[in-house]
């Protein structure tokens, strides 16, 4: 019976999701595929930009770390409404303001060079591919705990499905499902909170309280004040403005849409975050043993809830992981084709082009999926190398009035460079020379940050000496 | 203060439903309009 039921409300979800994709229909033309036409409303831009950033990371790894460390990872959360709310104010509508954008390559095409579009093109394509081997590691883990088949095989399953609508209807059919999946688990997972408050939970607010304190002190104790800074700054600079974000500020109806949609989607973060921990934490009381970071919330709900709801949790989290797969596939994909390919030959079937990408991407995507170590451990690698290797290029360009080529070139390749060297040998040295454990990736963060700003003054120095060498008059 | 920060948390959750509930209404206005949005306009001969 309980079975049945289980399968009847995945069936439905199945059913629905379907259905909402298919209304998106296929694209028709390469604008529809990399912007949906530039015609975004800002539901549909919020709930998008939530449900791509709440990815399993999020999601379940916020659970796990709220069960950890209590609320400190509420702190550290805040950082990333920060800049989400700072990006809506001052960034997102310069770039829907520039015109025939369709990935952050050709802002940088615009602002600097043909060169600059190309190095911008290749490290988004990587880091989205990157990004959504964690996610396809993640919607593996899922899978193969409802169906019990091995995680190589589920984790074939999400990519293969995901790939399959994003090929077929682009940004469109990303952000429609997205908003329906954001929905689905926007409602259902702070439900289950509320549940889990009311009839669960020992001891009452009292209690809960007791917990939260408890674990948000060893958070604390266990956490280095280095560790703290790096974590901030990974928060803060890691996600600002990867593909799939810029993407949506891209396609959004007007300016206005574009900065409201970052704005309201900083502020949804804190309340989520508060959820998921809350979510942790009450956990803390219920859970005899420890799970494993990965495992409470699933565990949670497990023992909280009925059979045929805990069926509907695990789609949920399916979705969860969908969502910012889907964006990370249409986002590396249309950099490939408008970035790289568009610039070495003129594409008769641009949209052919970047179907295929999506295809190859999200076959790079699972076999990746292997090497990643945790959820959250994967997203902080792709933070280190992101943030030094755009930003830095990306935020003066859009703010200076002539940014220097050389300048951003300087900076994309300094910047990646310093993170790459730099991880690999605080590796080394952590492995071999002072074993122990720790995240590398927040300690990488700040220093190849710096290295990139200022290759970008040096870079910026010598255009602009050759530059009058060239024409002493300007 | 234990009370208080209870409160925080189970406004924090209503605060999330809503927003679910906000864009699922948008989301079905797209999906059950008659004709879904295209995002480019099909120029006809006659209008060239």
């Amino acid at each position: 019976m309980h079975t049945v039921s289980s399968v009847a409300v995945i069936g439905a979800y199945v059913v629905v999701l379907t259905y909402v994709a298919l209304r998106a229909r296929a694209a028709r033309e390469f604008s529809e595929f990399s912007l949906a036409g530039r015609a975004l409303p800002l539901a549909l831009v919020f709930g998008s930009l939530a449900a791509t950033y709440v990815g399993p990371g999020y999601s379940i790894g916020f659970v796990g770390k709220g069960f950890r460390s209590g609320f400190l990872f509420l702190g550290i959360g805040l950082a990333y409404a920060i800049q989400n709310i700072l990006v809506g104010l001052f960034v997102a509508p310069r770039l829907r303001a520039l015109k025939d954008c369709h990935t952050l390559g050709d802002v940088m095409g615009q602002k600097y060079d043909r060169k600059c579009q190309v190095l911008a093109g290749v490290i988004s394509v990587a880091l989205c591919a990157g990004f959504a081997a964690v996610m396809a590691k993640a919607g593996g883990d899922v899978v193969r705990d409802i169906s019990g088949l091995p995680h190589w095989s589920s984790v074939l399953i999400v990519v293969a499905v995901t790939a399959l609508y994003t090929t077929s209807g682009g940004l469109r059919a990303s952000v429609v499902t997205d908003a329906f999946q954001f929905s689905a688990f926007a409602i259902l997972l702070p439900a289950a909170l509320l549940l889990v408050l009311g009839f669960h939970l020992k001891g009452g607010s009292a209690a809960f309280v007791e917990q939260a304190s408890a674990a948000t002190t060893e958070g604390l104790s266990e956490t280095s004040p280095i560790e703290l800074i790096g974590l901030l700054a990974a928060f803060l600079l890691g996600e600002t403005l990867i593909p799939p974000y810029a993407h949506r500020a891209l396609a959004s109806e007007t300016t206005r849409v574009s900065r409201n949609g970052f704005v309201l989607a900083g502020l949804f973060s804190i309340f989520w975050f508060m959820v998921m921990i809350a979510l942790g934490v009450a956990a803390r009381s219920i859970l005899v043993d420890d799970p494993g970071e990965d495992l409470v919330l699933l565990t949670t709900v497990k023992s909280t809830m009925p059979p045929a709801c805990y069926a509907l949790l695990l789609v949920v989290l399916i979705s969860v992981v969908m969502s910012s797969l889907d964006s990370l596939l249409n986002a590396g994909a249309v950099a490939f084709t408008q970035d790289i390919a568009r610039s070495f030959k003129e594409l008769s079937a641009p949209l052919n082009t970047g179907r295929a990408a999506t295809i190859v991407i999200a076959a790079a995507a699972a076999a990746g999926a292997v090497a990643v170590p945790t959820i959250i451990g994967g997203l902080l690698a792709c933070y280190a190398v992101w943030a030094p290797a755009i930003l830095p290029t990306l935020i003066i360009g859009l703010w200076i009035k002539r940014p220097r080529p050389l300048a951003g070139i300087l900076s994309m390749g300094v910047g990646t460079g310093v993170a790459i060297i730099l991880w690999i040998a605080l590796w080394l040295f952590f492995k071999f020379v002072r074993p122990c454990e720790i995240e590398i990736p927040p300690l990488v963060i700040i220093p190849a940050l710096g290295a990139a700003f200022v290759a970008y003054i040096i870079g910026h120095c010598i255009g602009q000496v050759k530059q009058e060498a060239r024409n002493p008059e300007v | 203060m234990a009370m208080l920060m209870y409160i925080l948390i189970v406004l924090g959750a209503l605060f999330v439903i809503a927003s679910g509930i906000w864009v699922a209404l948008a989301l079905a206005k797209v999906v059950s309009s008659k004709e879904v949005p295209r995002t480019t306009k099909k120029v006809t001969p006659k209008q060239k």
